[in-house]
């Protein structure tokens, strides 16, 4: 069974999918649409022969994307940087949240007396895994959180308390070392310290690496002329 | 007959602006008025004219208003600006002289003697 409406939508998504019409533009196209299958039916054809007739006489989706494209140039850059900023944010709120996890853990591995080396190697691993899995949880989040609050102000709501967050987290992490050097002599201290940083050390020479290998994996495949 | 796809182009905007200039108009209404004004030879990708008007916003000759129709559909209505009538002014000039140009060529007989 045809449902108009469902079609419209698939329709309307395939065109957002594209990435370079804003939504007044579709809104308008969406109109465009509807009119042109409203004087269709009155002429006797069915809503799916209207829909079919009224969506290839508007043209196909990639030629109508590529044409918005020339005119939206901005409005383009405008999304890309918008992207590119809520990467940078997210991975603030993910190495945030990891500092302050790791930095439980290795208050929890001082406390119990392990090895001081032993317990600054796995305190950094932790926040290495950590600060992983958030960034994955996060972007996997991002894409559902941008839908659901797609009106502005809840976006923006949302956005400055992922900044309010990293300033509390901040000031959180720091209470870690202080408590570790409360608990611990300072030699042991220093030890875990070291071990830890230079578990630290190798990632930071690792993770650029990992960056770029996961660019060259995403890197997209079709390229559009804008 | 079908028209060329580079003389659809071009005359675009001409035509655009001169629909917009006997009052304000909406997309789909501007596409019907174009097949209407050509006796349905002139076909545009219906889907093209958006972008073109979208355009002409950019360049200052027309603006938008989005208005609720009689549906209750919101609808964009454009209206060519004093910008636009001076630069249709300067296409109409240039296309009697290309016609005129042309209408001139065609209309010399062969010369029998």
């Amino acid at each position: 069974m045809f449902e108009l409406n469902q079609a419209i939508a698939e329709w309307r998504a395939g065109c957002a999918g594209q990435q370079t019409m804003t939504d007044t533009d579709l809104e308008e196209l969406e109109g465009h649409l509807r009119e042109e299958i409203d004087h269709l039916v009155l002429t006797g054809l069915s809503e799916e022969e209207g829909f079919l007739i009224a969506t290839r006489r508007l043209g196909d989706t990639s030629t109508l994307s590529k044409e918005f494209a020339k005119v939206n140039t901005s409005e383009i850059w405008k999304r890309r940087t918008f992207w590119m900023l809520s990467g940078i944010l997210i991975s603030l709120l993910a190495s945030s949240i990891a500092k302050v996890l790791s930095g439980g853990g290795s208050l929890l591995l001082s406390v119990m007396k392990l090895n001081p080396y032993v317990a600054g190697v796995i305190g950094s691993i932790l926040y290495i895994i950590f600060f992983l899995l958030l960034l994955f949880l996060l972007f996997l989040g991002i894409r559902k959180v941008a839908t659901r609050f797609y009106r502005k102000n809840k976006q923006a709501s949302l956005l400055f308390n992922s900044a309010a967050s990293i300033i509390l987290l901040g000031i959180l992490s720091i209470f870690s070392p202080m408590l570790m050097a409360r608990l611990n002599s300072p030699e042991i201290l220093g030890q875990q310290m070291m071990a830890a940083h230079i578990t630290a050390g190798v990632w930071a020479v690792l993770w650029p690496f990992v960056l770029v290998a996961l660019l060259l994996i995403l890197w997209p495949s079709r390229t559009r002329t804008l | 007959m079908d028209i060329s796809k580079d003389l659809i182009a071009a005359s675009a905007t001409p035509l655009i602006l001169a629909i917009l200039s006997d009052g304000e108009n909406y997309g789909y209404a501007i596409i019907k008025r174009v097949k209407e004004l050509s006796d349905g030879r002139m076909q545009w990708t219906d889907g093209m004219l958006y972008p073109v008007l979208h355009r002409l916003e950019t360049q200052k000759l027309i603006e938008s208003e989005i208005r609720q129709s009689e549906q209750g559909r919101n609808r964009k209505y454009y209206r060519i600006k004093q910008q636009g009538t001076t630069v249709l002014d300067s296409y109409k000039k240039q296309w009697n002289a290309v016609y005129s140009t042309l209408q001139k060529v065609w209309e010399v007989k062969p010369c029998l003697s």
